[in-house]
């Protein structure tokens, strides 16, 4: 028996060896942490500051894992959970906004007003599901050809991580991740231009 | 995504190595690199120059993805506890929170109307955290928990969803201690203990009765109230194991490791067995005070109770108790007891002092039966006569391909012979159960007739379960395609659980079957349990050693229908994937998959990509299966409906009005499908200018969805109102506005109270009220749209904009000119930052506008 461990590191092993229900469990004692740091990154973005969001994610994986502050490696795990998480929420509840714009279904037409109704186009909310969408999209693709690059711009993109902070939760290097961060950018940017034609 | 971004994909390794060259080099030097590669390749060029002026963007698009949402999805202020005590749920008033665990909030509750007299524990979803996996999964427990009633499981007393649309359960409320504390705090001698375990162990045997697993049983959800009675709680990682199936899938580990049992560990497919592991982990803790050791061979309990220093207990377990729980414990599941009840069973056996029945050489049993592979494909066309024609023929390709297996040439030879007759037999019964009613359409009858033939295949063939199977599962397939899905699911269970139970699941029709079952099943609209069926074919096609293209294009093609209301992106993922196997192959199935990709590209509003598969897709049935066949009538209403997204009515129109008659002669007026391809055919008609055939359609519609449906139906409402929106361009005004009324009425009866449909005959009366010029009544239609919108949709949604200018044109009309200039003022500035409004009312509101001050001309632009 794993007894040394504290159950968000079990989890967070799991998590990270492919195991599906380890990621519920987990987004439920995080979920407070993962809204306080949403929060103040948000708060942190109005005021022009950058503020490292490492500091935060790792102040909550401090408090879940209670004593022993955790090997690097789980901390690590943690970010990239933090990451998924968030783009996982993002990414859910972007899709069900276009839901509701769409008014849904293959095989009716919405009716002739429904069509106004179905149309959530408040225009800001709107840019930004259909980015978030679609960088979802095209990230898949991107994991497919390459990982890392596809970890870089989820640490950074929906988790919020600095380049140093990305290079350490990655273990690789700072200029690595410069180089391919800059290139993943100028592909998601790519992708999303093209998907705005439409 | 267009071509440009195909390039970008599908050259990806290319191009990264230029983009990385390019990067490599100080600014100056670039654009001689770009125009090297041009002259080589221009799109590449065009490509990399694109790259380079993104990488050097520095707008912050995607610095701030979140932006716009994180207010919303995590609102400041909004802690839990979220419901305070005398808040009400459903039926029920909150009392106190009682803990947060799982994925809910659990609080005491009672009835509110007292129809209840104990307290209940409330499990609401926590907020924030209902994304679809979530939901999901809250939501198979509520599935789970209603199908059990047995006294040492907790009920479920009520279910339903919170005012923000969050699901809860309500159970009965169990007070007491874990059933490890409580033996220790009530002194209970080892057959006390026993005794009390035997509620749980039957406990856990009516939930495998009912076909569920509960996967995380220990000491502290086993709950002893103050009677002694034993319950069994939270069935939250609990899982369905699939009709008639003995297995789970793997990738379920539960997530109590110490409870955990070997294959939950090694990630192996989970079954009852992982139950009754767990089971003898609490028998063992409950007997002797603590877990088991992880290593084999483990401590006998007899001997750990005497290391312990206690005596009496190590000669008490010593003998049975530690074979009943070496049985128990067993690593490989197949040499534990094969049941609950089993284990119960030699539990109460050996209180009785009868001889048990485990054993000490007990042996290990694998059997694994493999019959022969049988090539066989299930109709898929939607026609009866076409599906019984090409049973024929493939009975004729079974036959052969069996006939080649040298052992089972006389017995396949047979089995034809025997089926071909039973067949031909049934088609030529008598139908004692000849519909009634003409209306409903010569394919009833055969609906019937099938129904027939599947009892009596079950009387007639007990003798040869793989037989039975193989044609039950033909007679679900053609209910399922006449859209008789309840009685297709119920034939086509029976053909998976008898195939199950003759350890057939390897063999390739299974698979088909398990595609047949998941289609019925989500055509009685249980998605979720349609998924894990198609889910589990998946898996099953995917680790074939050899696959088949075909089969797992089709199982691809499968998931991919169940998966797009919870998934679109990952349907539209698996469905590219079945094309591209199929790729090859061409003909029908790549037909029929190219279809289906363009349904899913438009889903996603990837219109273009849409319009070019289903291009494609009616070009390879006509050639392949004619230009009549039902399903190049399905993939011309795919392309007409597509161009109808992109607004080039003049060609859908009449796309969708050919594939309408195809459907009438073939398929039957009557059926889903049909009806849905009239509305389709409408909407198209009416946007392509053509009202008045517009409105003969919508209203045949209206009757032969009342019969489909019932009277009460939505689809009848959605009718009703397309029918007054295509009245108004004909001036018939009064029956317009008496049918949006009808339809007002219709949805209020049968649609959730918020809901924003039901404001859309409202949104029409207004429109016709404005016309006859009765604005008194226009303004109260308004008010009320405005109050049911309020706080529902944000102020420059379209529809919150066109209720503000109809109640600017309703003021106007009555006078109050003031009012009306500011509301028209204010619609017409957001109309201006908002593109879903369309060009009739951006005309209506702006026309209104410009008229103020000369009322009389406001009912000219109405029109």
């Amino acid at each position: 028996m794993r007894d040394e461990s504290s159950p968000i590191t079990t989890l967070l092993a799991r998590w990270s060896e492919g195991d599906s229900d380890a990621y519920p469990a987990l987004m439920d004692l995080a979920y407070d942490d993962l809204r306080a740091i949403a929060h103040k990154r948000l708060r942190a973005a109005g005021a022009r500051e950058t503020l490292s969001t490492t500091a935060l994610v790792h102040e909550a994986f401090l408090r879940l894992d209670g004593h022993s502050g955790g090997t690097w490696e789980s901390r690590a795990r943690f970010y990239a959970f933090a990451a998924r998480a968030m783009r996982h929420i993002l990414v859910d509840h972007a899709r069900r906004r276009r839901a509701e714009k769409r008014g849904g279904d293959t095989v009716c037409i919405p009716f002739e007003e429904a069509r106004d109704v179905s149309a959530v186009a408040s225009a800001d909310v709107d840019d930004g599901a259909a980015d978030v969408i679609a960088t979802d999209e095209a990230l898949e693709r991107l994991a497919a050809l390459h990982p890392r690059m596809a970890s870089i711009v989820e640490l950074r993109f929906f988790g919020g991580l600095t380049v140093p902070e990305t290079a350490e939760t990655l273990s690789t290097s700072v200029r690595t991740v410069e180089r391919e961060w800059t290139r993943a950018r100028a592909y998601l940017m790519e992708a999303l231009s093209d998907d705005g034609i439409h | 995504m267009g071509s440009t971004d195909e390039l970008l994909w599908s050259r990806w390794e290319d191009v990264d190595r230029w983009l990385d060259a390019a990067l490599d080099l100080p600014p100056a030097e670039r654009p001689a690199l770009i125009e090297r590669l041009t002259a080589k390749d221009a799109e590449l060029g065009a490509l990399l120059r694109r790259l380079l002026a993104h990488a050097a963007d520095a707008s912050p698009r995607l610095d701030t993805p979140a932006g716009p949402f994180i207010e919303e999805l995590f609102p400041e202020g909004a802690v839990e506890p979220d419901l305070p005590p005398g808040s009400t749920v459903g039926r029920w008033t909150i009392l106190r929170q009682r803990g947060r665990g799982g994925m809910a909030t659990v609080y005491e509750a009672e009835r509110a109307d007292g129809a209840y007299q104990q307290r209940a524990a409330l499990k609401v979803l926590r907020r924030g955290l209902d994304t679809e996996d979530i939901v999901r999964r809250f939501l198979t427990e509520r599935q789970i928990l209603s199908s059990l009633t047995h006294p040492n499981i907790a009920r479920l007393l009520d279910g339903g969803s919170t005012a923000d649309g969050r699901p809860f359960l309500v159970l009965e409320l169990v007070e007491g201690e874990p059933i490890t504390a409580w033996a220790q705090s009530h002194d209970l001698d080892v057959a006390e203990r026993l005794t009390l375990f035997l509620g749980v162990a039957d406990a856990v045997h009516a939930a495998h009765r009912q076909l569920v697993v509960h996967r995380d049983i220990k000491p502290s959800i086993v709950m002893v109230d103050e009677d002694g009675r034993v319950r069994l709680l939270d069935f939250g990682i609990a899982r369905l194991l699939e009709q008639g199936s003995e297995r789970t899938m793997a990738g379920s580990r539960v997530l109590t490791p110490e409870y955990a049992s070997p294959e939950q560990l090694r990630d192996d497919p989970i079954t009852t067995a992982s139950d009754v592991y767990q089971l003898g982990l609490l028998l063992h803790e409950l007997l002797t005070g603590q877990r088991p050791q992880s290593e084999q061979p483990r401590t006998r309990p007899s001997r750990l109770a005497r290391e312990a220093g206690n005596q009496p207990l190590a000669r008490r377990l010593r003998g049975e108790i530690d074979l009943i729980l070496d049985k128990a414990l067993r690593s490989e599941p197949e040499e534990r007891y094969a049941s609950a009840d089993e284990l119960a069973t030699d539990v109460r056996r050996h209180l009785r002092g009868l001889p048990i029945h485990a054993h000490p050489e007990s042996t290990a049993y694998r059997m694994r039966k493999f019959f022969g592979r049988h090539p066989f494909v299930l109709p898929v066309s939607t026609a009866a006569v076409v599906a019984l024609a090409a049973f024929m023929t493939l009975l004729a390709v079974q036959n052969q391909r069996l006939g080649a297996e040298r052992d089972a040439a006389e017995a396949a030879s047979r089995r034809a012979q025997e089926t071909k007759a039973l067949f031909i037999n049934l088609l030529r019964s008598p139908d004692p159960y000849s519909p009634a009613d003409p209306e409903r359409g010569r394919e009833i009858t055969v609906a019937e007739a099938l129904r027939l033939g599947a009892v009596r295949v079950d009387s007639e063939l007990e003798t040869d379960p793989l037989l039975r199977a193989s044609l039950l599962a033909t007679i679900g397939g053609v209910l399922k395609s006449l859209g008789q899905y309840g009685d297709a699911r119920s034939v086509l269970e029976q053909a998976v659980v008898l195939r199950t139970a003759e350890a057939d699941t390897l063999s390739p029709i299974f698979s088909t079957e398990l595609g047949l079952l998941s289609g019925a099943i989500r055509g009685v609209g249980q998605l979720d349990t349609a998924l894990a069926v198609s889910e589990r074919r998946l898996s099953l096609e995917r680790r074939r050693d050899s696959p088949d293209p075909a089969l797992l294009a089709s199982a691809l093609n499968d998931l991919a229908d169940g998966i797009d209301h919870a998934d679109p992106a990952r349907a539209v993922q698996l469905q590219e994937e079945s094309v591209q196997l199929l790729g090859a192959a061409g003909g029908e199935e790549l037909g029929l998959a190219l279809k289906a990709l363009a349904d899913r590209y438009r889903g996603l509003g990837r219109d273009a990509d849409s319009e070019a598969a289903a291009r494609e897709a009616l070009t390879l049935l006509e050639a392949a299966v004619g230009e009549d066949h039902p399903n190049t009538a399905m993939a011309r209403h795919t392309l007409g409906q597509t161009l109808g997204v992109r607004g080039q009515f003049a060609e859908a129109a009449p796309l969708l009005e050919r594939s309408l008659r195809a459907f009438e002669r073939d398929i039957g007026p009557g059926h889903p499908f049909t009806l849905s391809m009239r509305g389709n055919l409408g909407i198209a008609l009416l946007r392509a200018g053509n009202p008045a055939r517009a409105a003969e359609l919508f209203r045949e519609l209206i009757s032969a969805q009342a019969s489909a449906n019932g009277a009460g139906h939505p689809e009848v409402g959605n009718a009703m109102q397309n029918l007054a929106a295509s009245l108004i361009p004909l001036g018939q005004l009064a029956e317009a506005e008496a049918l949006t009324r009808e339809a007002e009425a219709l949805y209020r009866a049968v649609l959730p109270a918020g809901s924003i449909v039901i404001t859309l005959p409202m949104l029409t009366r207004s429109e016709i009220q404005l016309a006859r010029g009765n604005f008194t009544a226009a303004r109260t239609t308004i008010d009320r749209v405005r109050t049911a919108l309020d706080g529902k949709l944000p102020p420059n949604h379209p529809a919150v904009i066109v209720a503000d200018c109809r109640l600017g044109r309703a003021l106007a009309g009555l006078g109050a000119e003031a009012r009306a200039r500011t509301l028209l003022d204010g619609a017409v500035s957001r109309m201006a930052a908002s593109e879903g409004v369309r060009d009739e009312h951006r005309r209506e509101c702006i026309g209104a506008r410009a008229a103020l001050g000369t009322v009389a001309s406001v009912d000219s632009v109405a029109g």
